[in-house]
């Protein structure tokens, strides 16, 4: 990060930052917020796509989602949190885990980066481990069920909406 | 489980966004959420534009978070008293001193779920070829560029641009054409 950004205050996911710069005689501040990063995984079973539905407090309504996760200040092995995001938030063990891409989703002031995976369910299990608060449901769709939701701007959550189209873009 | 807001403190005010502490009910059990507003927000617009030789005309600026210059669509925040459609407009008018003929609205996504209010309106516009002058800020300093559509399309889906606003919108205007959507 640009070292004349001063820290103002620390937040739960994410802390606020701030400097200032000098152009023609006239000052400005300028606002960064700094988040630690998230995995999503674009979940396949079979021919159809794995969601999960929770409520979004902004949002304030339930939104649906690929499987996301925050990564910890200590983890570097994104593969090994995307394979425990799975089983934590779904009770699904993954197999073909793959790199798909990497995302800024706000990129003017927001540092958040989130790296998209795919992968496929080896297993469904009874191991789920939420964390307080969080309460996740399993939504499955078929190519024609997510494109329509999609069509009609159902799918509101930018991750998801680009990863589902990207995937079926490049002939899936 | 529905979270209802019980109160709110403003925990820092910065020149663009404000960081709230909502204290929220989840089944009459209270916790907290962090979350980020921007200033006056009513909104932010994404505006691929498409010219009358199908080139794309995107911008290329600096940005503080990338620690590079990056090309995307044009795009910028909704103002006072202004629609989703007067703004996005209005940004390509400034930006890249286009003309629109034709503009359509194809979605509008929130980047970040989890935290922000952000919330983004996505327009197709097919512009004039002959372009303006911008019409920028003092501290805005952006750069018109005319590149074809199969190559931007490459670009938004390769590691060198991360931007999810300029991925969305050529991704969802990649299945207009393919006829997925």
């Amino acid at each position: 990060m640009n070292k004349n950004f001063k820290l103002m205050c620390s937040g739960v996911i994410f802390d606020f930052y701030q400097n200032e710069i000098e152009k023609n005689g006239k000052k400005q501040k300028f606002d960064l917020i700094k988040h630690n990063g998230a995995i999503a995984v674009l979940l396949k079973d079979g021919e159809e796509l794995i969601f999960v539905k929770q409520f979004r407090y902004p949002v304030q309504d339930e939104v649906i989602e690929i499987l996301a996760g925050k990564i910890e200040k200590n983890e570097t092995d994104l593969k090994e949190v995307a394979k425990r995001e799975c089983l934590e938030e779904l009770g699904v063990e993954i197999k073909n885990l793959n790199y798909f891409d990497t995302i800024r989703p706000s990129g003017g002031v927001c540092t958040e980066l989130i790296t998209i995976f795919t992968a496929d369910v080896l297993k469904y299990t009874d191991t789920t481990n939420f964390d307080e608060f969080e309460s996740v449901q399993m939504v499955k769709m078929t190519k024609q069920e997510i494109i329509e939701r999609i069509r009609t701007n159902k799918i509101v959550d930018g991750k998801t909406a680009y990863a589902v189209m990207r995937y079926y873009n490049e002939g899936n | 489980m529905k979270e209802i807001k019980v109160s709110t403190k403003e925990m820092f005010r910065g020149s663009l966004y404000t960081f709230y502490r909502d204290t929220v009910s989840i089944d009459n059990v209270e916790t907290t959420r962090d979350v980020i507003k921007l200033n006056n927000y009513l909104g932010a617009v994404q505006v691929l534009c498409i010219d009358e030789f199908d080139r794309v005309i995107a911008v290329k600026q600096y940005r503080h978070v990338a620690k590079k210059y990056v090309m995307s669509c044009v795009g910028g925040y909704i103002e006072l008293n202004e629609s989703p459609l007067d703004a996005a407009v209005r940004e390509v008018e400034e930006e890249i001193g286009g003309e629109i003929i034709d503009i359509v609205q194809v979605g509008c996504y929130w980047p970040l779920v989890a935290y922000s209010y952000e919330k983004s309106f996505h327009f197709v516009a097919k512009i004039k070829c002959e372009l303006k002058d911008q019409n920028l800020d003092t501290f805005e300093d952006i750069e018109v560029v005319k590149i074809s559509y199969d190559e931007f399309y490459k670009y938004v889906n390769s590691e060198q641009c991360m931007s999810l606003n300029s991925k969305l919108i050529m991704n969802y205007y990649q299945m207009f054409l393919k006829k997925l959507v």
